[in-house]
């Protein structure tokens, strides 16, 4: 009975180590091969990478069945294979760093701008001005390529453009008296309150204040119009914490007083949802809400696009929001490159950029495709006007974090739980001190 | 001191070679990680992976952080007021299924949906019902006349905490129920026979009997349910996402933000001890309540 006891004892002991050892080794140990690969092999074969295949990842589904068009072309005309992954847009962020820390990063992801230097600095991903051809260098916009610029080089692929201005339900306007579409944000706030009557859920306008990146897609054109900005004109400090941020806060306050009530809890999907149903008779934003309503055969000539309002001195910005395709140090980049050349061109991505109303940032999109510089094509001619007063949020490393402490003192100033001017100094000295980290 | 002999040894060592592979397991995924977070927490991370010395400015910033006694009370609030009102509602549910009435098993079934359905589904179900425009609450409080204009209860830094406990109190409560429902059939009939022999009436029955019969699981109950409180993150991320403006986030939330969004793992796991320090004593305090146990003679 005690052989017994004793030979289970050491069979449980050799089966746990042995366990144990197989998962810290971190490959599936199924043949002997596998097992045998030295350690020296495996970073051979990370530096050299796969040469058959590339994964590129994309964020939702948008243009994905171009994307597959494209990568089976692209596998026709190079032999090379590019297996395509679909991710959701909220965990993107967390995923790519946890895939990044473990050394597992995709060759090329679709992601944002805000991403770019971050990326660069950890080491993730490689510069690209040297990858792509000149042609397509030179084919991007300037606005474009400075955004996706850092100390002069290219570090990430100018993807899909939007540039955002505001949108007016004029059929609304004209019901409450308002003869003239509002210019300038003090104008609008004189005109809110006949836009608004809560007892027929009907209000002047749709934002976000809580919600720490669509608060500040909502903010930042007030914030800017105001002449206040995120950072300084170096970048060492906060440029909001002044009488001009605090003026636009306050700007932001007030016109909360008449926007739709779910702002605490709302997106910039559900302000987008606000101003086609008519709840909301304006808001900020693309015109993305509007190929909705064409797509479903629905009227929407009641909207009117316009720049976006002017604040005190007349400054009046646009929000651009660049996304960006990234390309990552897996030893693949000069085929990851290859593939997002390929990508990038009218018959493809151009494509995509007009089914969902973003702006072309290609010159050869305008070129080739006649419907984007077509006056009558209110989803994108409106905005791609507004390029020249584009703004675009920075690329600092801390963003993710300098965003929240915004959106969070913005969202205590109009819940009334700060004066505008707290809120502005709070918000201030947390994103001074983040910048010195 | 006596010498062991040499079969007690041999014994000995066997005794530990059987406990060996659990101690290996316990080692390996409980100590081995715990040991990594009171480590990592001297560390701060740089953009490029490497981990800096810090001592202990991690915790420092945890206690200069403007938004960390919102996180403390909230966490108080979340746990303290959750168990009481989740031990209350479930006794009270108790109490009413104890009694002999048409359609009781029905009436259990109904009770238990909350706590069997999906967390994912009854936060979805409670988003809608909560929406200040399209939501039952906010129209049924205007129709009534009790609120004036509609009111974004998730939405608001006032209320958007309770209205997420209220969503986790309704989950919940019927599992305390079932508990204390549990117990309350394991009371002899003979006692409550004898109360009413000596004419006690339904609330003196439950004042001398039930209730000090019950308070023992009750601690324990309550106990369980205050540590499944602390570590709750999935309600309160699909409800609220710990917004707006961290009006509703508690301790889990912030560790989660810092670790996965702002990617800060040293002040995450800096976070991590003060959470598991707490907790702690949540642990001691249910294992030494686990002692009290009823013996009916």
């Amino acid at each position: 009975m005690r052989k017994i006891k004793t030979f289970l004892t050491l069979s449980l002991c050799v089966a746990m180590v042995g366990s144990l050892t197989a998962c810290s080794s971190g490959k599936d140990s199924n043949t002997e091969d596998d097992i045998n690969i030295s350690e020296s092999d495996k970073c051979v074969d990370e530096k050299i990478g796969n040469s058959n295949s590339i994964t590129y990842v994309t964020l939702g589904d948008t243009g994905m069945e171009h994307l597959k068009d494209a990568a089976i072309k692209f596998k026709e005309e190079t032999g090379i294979e590019v297996k395509l992954e679909s991710w959701a847009y909220s965990d993107a962020y967390q995923k790519i760093l946890t895939l990044a820390e473990g050394g597992n990063m995709p060759d090329a992801m679709y992601g944002f701008s805000s991403w770019t230097q971050q990326f660069k600095e950890a080491g993730y991903t490689v510069a690209i001005d040297k990858l792509i051809s000149s042609e397509l260098y030179n084919d991007f916009s300037e606005a474009a390529r400075d955004v996706c610029s850092v100390n002069g080089e290219l570090w990430a692929m100018p993807s899909y453009m939007s540039i955002r201005g505001m949108l007016f339900n004029k059929n609304r306007l004209e019901e409450a008296g308002i003869q003239q579409i509002p210019d300038t944000w003090e104008g609008f706030l004189k005109d809110a309150e006949k836009l608004t009557d809560p007892s027929t859920g009907k209000y002047a306008y749709a934002m976000v204040a809580g919600h720490p990146k669509n608060t500040l897609d909502c903010f930042l054109p007030i914030l800017w119009a105001y002449d206040a900005d995120v950072l300084n004109a170096d970048g060492t400090a906060n440029g909001f914490d002044n009488e001009n941020g605090i003026a636009a806060l306050q700007m932001y306050v007030d016109l909360a007083k008449y926007a739709v009530p779910d702002y605490g809890q709302a997106d910039i999907n559900s302000t987008q949802n606000n101003f086609t149903t008519q709840i909301a008779a304006s808001y900020f934003h693309n015109a993305q809400g509007l190929a909705a309503l064409k797509d479903a055969g629905e009227d929407y000539s009641w909207a009117v696009i316009t720049e976006p309002l002017a604040g005190p001195s007349g400054s009046r910005y646009a929000l651009g929001v660049m996304d960006v395709d990234l390309v990552f140090n897996t030893g693949n980049q000069e085929l990851a490159a290859k593939w997002l050349e390929f990508w990038h061109q009218p018959e493809y991505q151009g494509k995509v950029v007009d089914q969902s109303g973003w702006v072309p940032n290609q010159k050869s999109y305008f070129e080739s495709m006649p419907i984007f510089t077509d006056e009558s094509n209110v989803m994108i001619a409106p905005f791609a006007k507004m390029e020249p007063i584009a703004k675009f949020k920075p690329s600092i490393i801390c963003w993710e974090e300098v965003q929240k402490v915004m959106a969070d003192a913005i969202t205590k100033a109009v819940m009334g739980e700060l004066s505008a001017e707290e809120a502005i100094n709070l918000a201030g000295e947390q994103v001074d001190s983040l910048l010195m980290k | 001191m006596k010498k062991s002999s040499r079969k007690e040894v041999r014994e000995k060592i066997i005794n530990l070679a059987y406990v060996m592979p659990m101690l290996i397991i316990f080692l390996a995924f409980i100590i081995y990680p715990i040991l990594q977070i009171f480590y990592m927490s001297f560390f701060e991370r740089t953009v490029s992976g490497e981990m800096n010395f810090v001592g202990i400015k991690n915790f420092c910033d945890l206690f200069k952080n403007p938004d960390t006694p919102r996180m403390f009370i909230n966490t108080f609030v979340w746990v303290f007021i959750g168990v009481a009102f989740k031990l209350l509602l479930g006794l009270g549910m108790a109490l009413v299924l104890y009694e002999k009435f048409l359609g009781k098993k029905m009436m259990t079934a109904i009770m238990l949906i909350p706590y069997a359905m999906p967390a994912a589904v009854s936060c979805m179900i409670w988003r809608l019902m909560y929406n200040p425009m399209f939501g039952h609450i906010s129209q049924f409080l205007i129709d009534t006349h009790i609120l004036d204009g509609r009111i974004d209860f998730l939405g608001n830094t006032k209320t958007s905490l309770i209205a997420v406990m209220i969503v986790n109190i309704w989950a919940v409560a019927p599992f305390c129920a079932l508990n204390i429902l549990s117990t309350m059939y394991s009371i002899p009939n003979y006692i409550y026979e004898a109360a009413r022999i000596d004419g006690a009436g339904k609330w003196r029955q439950f004042w001398d009997i039930t209730l000090p019969i019950i308070t023992s699981s009750l601690k324990t109950l309550g106990l369980l349910i205050g540590i499944w409180a602390f570590n709750t993150f999935d309600v309160i991320f699909m409800m609220t996402q710990g917004g707006p403006a961290n009006s509703s986030s508690i301790m889990v939330n912030f560790i989660y933000q810092n670790a996965f969004q702002f990617n800060n793992r040293g002040y995450s796991a800096a976070i991590s001890i003060v959470s598991f320090i707490v907790l702690s004593i949540f642990a001691i305090l249910y294992v030494n309540s686990k002692g009290d146990d009823t013996r009916y003679e």
